[in-house]
């Protein structure tokens, strides 16, 4: 049923430029990082390392969370336009797999962007052409962060459900986002679920010292939720 | 026109946009906390420039993302009950677009003053040295509404144009972006006037004039007035109202 919901999902989702935020943000993240990196060499060590927090400190702190947001409220824009909610509300399948549908959308399209900023990552360190070896832990930022913004995706599914509003969920992400620097600062990214994407990426500082288990914990903790409650209040209508 | 703004109010829930608002005045201020926890001797000293610094960046982050929500939500409710049809029998065609402008020059002004508020709270809690230069904080956040202004006219248009909301949040995300990435483009002035959003910063009061690495001390100095940022936000407003209007004349519904 999952399948078949995933389907109908991107077939709404068909003539849709969904997709074109997605693919212009991370470029213009990593045009701005290197442009930054490469004019302040004398202040930082010519290092994959600093090219990283160049690349995704004001992406993932700022500009994800309210992409992301962009793109869940769309996926249920177009159910509360001209009485879409109650064919969708109708449908003989689970409220489970109706949300799980449009999650796991919201999941692919962030997961893209996510190895979209890798890979321009990777290409502005080698036309800059940094003298060492890629990171080792650069795996792990990238693993991490997909589930930082996974976590978003679910708060935000849950936000535009229950705000129907276009707009004010994104307003609330990119509030959110700024508030995940405070949460960063004081150590407490594990508390906060719009400051993990950054956290998972290392955004900040690539050598901080991260704990895995407490990370995907809280990861996991906030997806569920997230998701049974948006379970909830759609069985609500 | 006072009557067809009273619609507006009615229209908009109030509570939601005074809410985000506030929202957005709180973040500027946690923003500035956030910068100022252990101030040094320096930057109790710059204190008043360096927030005159910092604010025009912080605009250029938030304001543009921001305004874009307001617009949305403003033109949205229109799209939402398909109203066109019923209110252009009802109001004239500009009317109705007069004054949804109208409700968001008031909300930039808000902001604007709101904004200023915060920064002159703030130099009072931390204690920066001196009394607060109230004259360039004034003349700082006249023309920072005028940015503020022009990007909620540019958000208005577009939000009025696409029924797809999509589009003209995910343009103010971007132009967010685009601002700052321009920003850093020291050497291409012109282009920092071409970009709306970049007007915040070209427009600053003051900047910082010198860095020293080693004792990490950062000086700063007082801008003098930028006419051609001034200037070109103003070519701006024009084009994007005289747009906007024309295609409120021509709208189909």
């Amino acid at each position: 049923m999952l399948k078949r919901t995933i389907y109908a999902e991107t077939k709404k989702l068909t003539g849709n430029p969904v997709w074109i935020p997605f693919l212009i943000l991370p470029l213009l993240s990593t045009l701005i990082g290197t442009l930054n990196f490469t004019n302040n060499l004398g202040l930082l060590s010519n290092t994959w390392e600093n090219l990283w927090t160049q690349n995704t400190l004001f992406l993932s702190y700022f500009f994800f969370p309210a992409l992301v947001a962009t793109c869940c409220a769309f996926l249920w824009r177009m159910e509360f336009f001209e009485h879409n909610m109650n064919l969708f509300l109708t449908v003989p399948v689970r409220r489970s797999s109706l949300i799980l549908g449009k999650y796991m959308i919201a999941v692919c399209v962030t997961i893209l962007s996510v190895l979209w900023t890798l890979l321009l990552y990777l290409l502005s360190g080698w036309i800059i052409g940094i003298p060492q070896g890629l990171p080792k832990q650069m795996p792990e930022w990238i693993l991490c962060g997909i589930l930082g913004s996974v976590t978003i995706c679910s708060v935000q599914l849950f936000l535009s459900l229950l705000i129907q509003s276009f707009a004010v969920p994104i307003g609330i992400a990119l509030a959110g986002g700024v508030l995940g620097i405070g949460f960063l600062s004081k150590g407490l990214a594990n508390f906060w679920p719009y400051a993990l994407f950054a956290y998972g990426l290392r955004a900040n500082n690539p050598d901080m010292k991260f704990e895995f288990l407490p990370f995907l914990a809280s990861n996991l903790i906030f997806t569920v939720l997230f998701l049974l409650l948006t379970v909830r209040r759609l069985k609500k209508r | 026109m006072n009557n067809y703004l009273k619609l507006e109010f009615r229209k908009n829930h109030m509570g939601m946009l005074l809410f985000l608002t506030a929202a957005f005045l709180g973040l500027n201020l946690m923003w500035l906390m956030i910068s100022l926890q252990n101030p040094n001797e320096s930057q109790l000293h710059w204190g008043w420039m360096m927030m005159l610094a910092q604010m025009p960046i912080i605009g250029a982050v938030l304001s543009p993302t921001f305004m874009a929500v307001i617009a949305s939500r403003i033109a949205d409710v229109e799209h939402k009950g398909s109203t066109f049809k019923l209110l252009y029998t009802l109001q004239s065609r500009t009317s109705l677009y007069h004054a949804k402008l109208l409700l968001g020059m008031i909300f930039a002004a808000g902001i604007s003053i709101g904004q200023a508020l915060v920064l002159i709270a703030v130099g009072n809690i931390v204690h920066f040295e001196g009394s607060a230069p109230v004259e360039k904080i004034t003349l700082y956040y006249i023309m920072s509404f005028g940015v503020t202004f022009a990007s909620y006219l540019l958000q208005l248009d577009l939000s009025l144009r696409f029924r797809n909301q999509m589009a003209p949040l995910a343009i103010g995300i971007l132009g967010s972006f685009c601002g700052l990435f321009v920003m850093y483009l020291y050497q291409f002035r012109i282009l920092q006037h071409i970009v709306l959003w970049t007007n915040y910063v070209t427009l600053s009061a003051s900047v910082m004039s010198s860095y020293d690495p080693e004792t990490r001390i950062v000086q700063y100095e007082w801008c003098p007035v930028n006419w051609y940022g001034i200037a070109a936000v103003g070519v701006w407003t024009i084009m994007l109202y005289l747009w906007g209007r024309r295609m409120a004349e021509r709208r189909e519904v």
